[in-house]
């Protein structure tokens, strides 16, 4: 790979840590708070093992990748031509839906909290077209801006915590009991997290190819998810210790709700279109690598050659047509799908997660697994 | 590079135009047309809801405060009637500071208002909730007048009085909701139409007499989603005790030869200790010990000795005791848990509460309550008299 194409271990963690607050602040902490009660900021710390499990896991299936190679290559190599081209299709599927309601959750966001006389079809339509102008270019763009977008989105969320951290309640918080931690709530607590997580571990290793072999580094990558789950637990700890677990559990988007109560110096205030303006770029990025990744799946299950670097965005040659297509594809989901709040909640809160969880460990593991059987990892 | 700076301006230039602030998509408004709404009202109205709004007097330019009333059959349908009807600039809520519940509003239920905070895009969940006793909140809003100051005004000195003092502390809309989920019962701060008589005369004189304002009047207590009850302001000085939110509050007791002495609370709070039985492990009553801190600010006798500040101190930890008695009470006779002691009970010992027979509340009659103070004259001022 040219080094004017390729990028490295920190940018490819950066454009994870970027695309992981999009689904992280729709679901959490409510999610938890609903099993867990005031124990949800637990389960951050409950999940840590099972995602640093997951995140050895995925490292070593990702270790078995040549150079150049990413998730999508690597697949294909594994399972061979036939096997190999219906996962990649199988895989494309998935990504295109998860790009559709991602595109209808973030009009949802807006919707909920800025726009209230708005319908969701304007913004599905402005963001599914800025992600496919992303996913037209080079991977090695999307995964730049992640770079310069993490501190600013990091910088906001920190100040948030922040200044909410003095409106904490500790008796929202404590006292967490051995009842509170029985087993199955816990783990449905720690699969809610280990969702938000995954996604974005995986998502990012459709976008290893461009990064070079010497970058993979175990410990790295272990450190990454150890902060994540921090940011999780900080997260929760704010939300959670203003509101209480009950009305957590009953809120859509209780990070924003905790954003529209903050005041700074008792005159700043209402600050949350501004924040929720910013989550523009975790959604772009987001459906833009979703994008990136769904269009590179097609193209090699139907022969083509597909490549990481920068072409006019107007060449169609080698099967590029496909980006359009996968474009017009997410978009024509995003407003299709959930059309009422009930139906919203379906997908957000229980097909997108099983759909995600199912992918991320049971297909990927199965992937691993197949290589092993046939000596190709 | 280029392509990606490209990509960041159109990116930015986006993002301004998401701000709410103003875009093609908003419904952009200059300053000057929007009436800042900081307060609304709610009450029972002839189509179910009657509600009131009011403007602090710096948004008109004679400096006159404003208050729009109007029913509908929900607060959004009153609030578009209103916006109809009136002959005002635009209603811009995002700036409304405190919510007034009329009394007859609170008794017949607040869950549709609780409602409609938490669903509003408008709204904040941590609004301010107060109650009015014996009136509606439509009374206290448009009648409320002091000076050149409206409602808004007043109710804002009001909030920055209870979070100085602690004779009645404001509970927000958040924490109301938090309270009623988690234990069935919350107290919200009262407020009383105070009447001119109440005033003193200076303050009659430079608003042209017979102004009324609103004072706090303690707490109202919430069950269900019902009002049910109040509390007076002496014996709120009771709950902040029990809530550990004490703020400085004036107390006037007597002295051995029967004159008034002043005393001001500075610091105080209580632990609780739950009591059970050893034997079926049932909760039999909770200990509860307070501590509180006084200066003394007035005395009548001019007799200064140990003795006395003895007697001082004693007859302070009573006055305590007897309002933390006082609210317990209330909290008995209504069975409501809405000083929270069932979360410091389960705080205290976890295990135990879980395998509570009935919830906390319901226990509440059958407890017994010990209380025990602990007083302390932390300063006399300027003068050493004891």
């Amino acid at each position: 790979m040219n080094a004017k194409h390729s990028y490295g271990r920190r940018q490819l963690l950066a454009l994870a840590a970027v695309i992981f607050l999009s689904p992280a602040l729709r679901l959490f902490p409510a999610g938890p708070a609903r099993v867990l009660g005031r124990a949800a900021w637990i389960s951050p710390l409950a999940a840590a093992p099972l995602l640093l499990l997951y995140g050895w896991f995925l490292f070593k299936l990702m270790a078995a990748r040549r150079e150049g190679e990413g998730l999508a290559d690597l697949s294909l190599r594994i399972l061979g031509e036939k096997p190999g081209r219906a996962v990649l299709c199988l895989f494309s599927v998935w990504l295109l839906l998860y790009a559709g309601f991602v595109l209808r959750s973030g009009a949802d966001r807006f919707i909920t909290t800025i726009y209230p006389l708005s319908a969701p079809p304007f913004f599905t339509l402005c963001m599914g077209a800025a992600a496919l102008v992303g996913a037209l270019g080079s991977c090695r763009s999307l995964v730049r801006v992640a770079k310069l977008v993490l501190p600013i989105v990091l910088g906001v969320i920190v100040l948030i915590l922040f200044f909410s951290l003095f409106g904490v309640d500790k008796s929202n918080l404590l006292p967490v009991t051995r009842q509170d931690l029985a087993p199955v709530p816990l783990l449905q607590g720690s699969l809610s997290v280990a969702d938000v997580i995954s996604v974005a571990l995986y998502l990012t290793c459709f976008l290893a190819g461009p990064m070079p072999k010497k970058e993979d580094r175990l410990p790295s990558f272990l450190l990454w998810l150890g902060l994540i789950c921090l940011l999780l637990t900080a997260v929760s700890v704010a939300v959670v210790g203003s509101f209480g677990a009950e009305l957590t559990a009953r809120l859509t988007r209780p990070f924003f709700s905790l954003v529209r109560n903050l005041v700074f110096f008792s005159s700043l205030g209402r600050i949350e279109a501004l924040v929720v303006a910013l989550w523009v770029f975790p959604d772009f990025l987001l459906v833009s690598l979703l994008l990136f990744a769904a269009q590179y799946c097609l193209r090699l299950a139907a022969g083509y050659r597909p490549s990481y670097q920068a072409q006019r965005r107007l060449d169609f040659s080698g099967g590029r047509w496909t980006i359009w297509l996968c474009g017009a594809a997410a978009i024509l989901c995003g407003l299709l799908i959930a059309r009422d709040p009930a139906s919203l909640s379906f997908w957000s809160e229980t097909l997108i997660p099983l759909l995600n969880l199912s992918f991320a460990f049971l297909l990927l593991p199965l992937l691993w697994a197949a290589g092993r059987l046939r000596k190709r990892l | 590079m280029k392509n990606l700076l490209s990509f960041l301006l159109i990116m930015g230039a986006l993002a301004s135009t998401l701000s709410g602030c103003g875009s093609i998509y908003s419904n952009y408004r200059e300053v000057e047309q929007i009436l800042a709404v900081q307060t609304m009202g709610l009450d029972r109205g002839a189509l179910g809801v009657r509600l009131t709004l009011a403007a602090p007097s710096t948004t008109r330019p004679d400096g006159s405060p404003v208050s729009l009333c109007g029913d509908g059959q929900s607060i959004t349908s009153a609030i578009q009637r209103i916006r109809n009807y009136s002959t005002e600039e635009d209603l811009f809520c995002a700036h409304i500071n405190h919510i007034v519940l009329g009394e007859a509003a609170a008794r017949q239920g607040i869950e549709g208002a609780l409602s409609y905070i938490c669903r509003s895009p408008a709204l904040r969940i941590d609004t301010p909730l107060y109650v009015v006793r014996d009136r509606t909140a439509e009374e206290l809003i448009s009648g409320v007048v002091k000076g050149g100051t409206g409602i808004c005004e007043v109710l804002d000195a009001v909030k920055s009085n209870a979070d100085e003092r602690g004779d009645s502390t404001v509970f927000t809309a958040a924490q109301v909701i938090r309270a009623l989920a988690r234990r069935g019962s919350a107290l919200v701060c009262a407020l009383e139409y105070g009447d001119s008589d109440e005033m003193t005369r200076e303050a009659q004189d430079s608003s042209g007499g017979g102004s009324k304002t609103a004072v706090m009047a303690g707490y109202g207590i919430l069950k269900g989603d019902r009002l049910c009850g109040y509390i007076d302001r002496e014996d709120a000085v009771g709950a902040g005790f029990l809530l550990n939110l004490v703020g400085v509050s004036d107390l006037v007791l007597r002295d051995r030869d029967g004159g008034r002495v002043t005393l001001e609370i500075t610091r105080g709070g209580s632990e609780i200790t739950p009591v059970w039985d050893e034997e079926d492990g049932s909760l039999r009553g909770i200990d509860i010990y307070a501590q509180v801190s006084a200066d003394l600010h007035e005395v009548e006798s001019a007799e200064a000795d140990q003795e006395r500040a003895d007697y001082i101190t004693s007859q302070l930890e009573a006055e305590v005791s007897e309002r933390i008695r006082a609210v317990l009470q209330t909290s008995k006779r209504l069975q409501a848990d809405f000083l929270g002691l069932g979360d410091q009970v389960e705080l205290a010992d976890p295990g135990r509460y879980a395998g509570l027979a009935e919830p906390f509340d319901r226990l509440l009659p059958t407890l017994e309550f010990r209380i025990s103070v602990s007083g302390k004259l932390t300063h006399t001022n300027n003068l050493k008299d004891v």
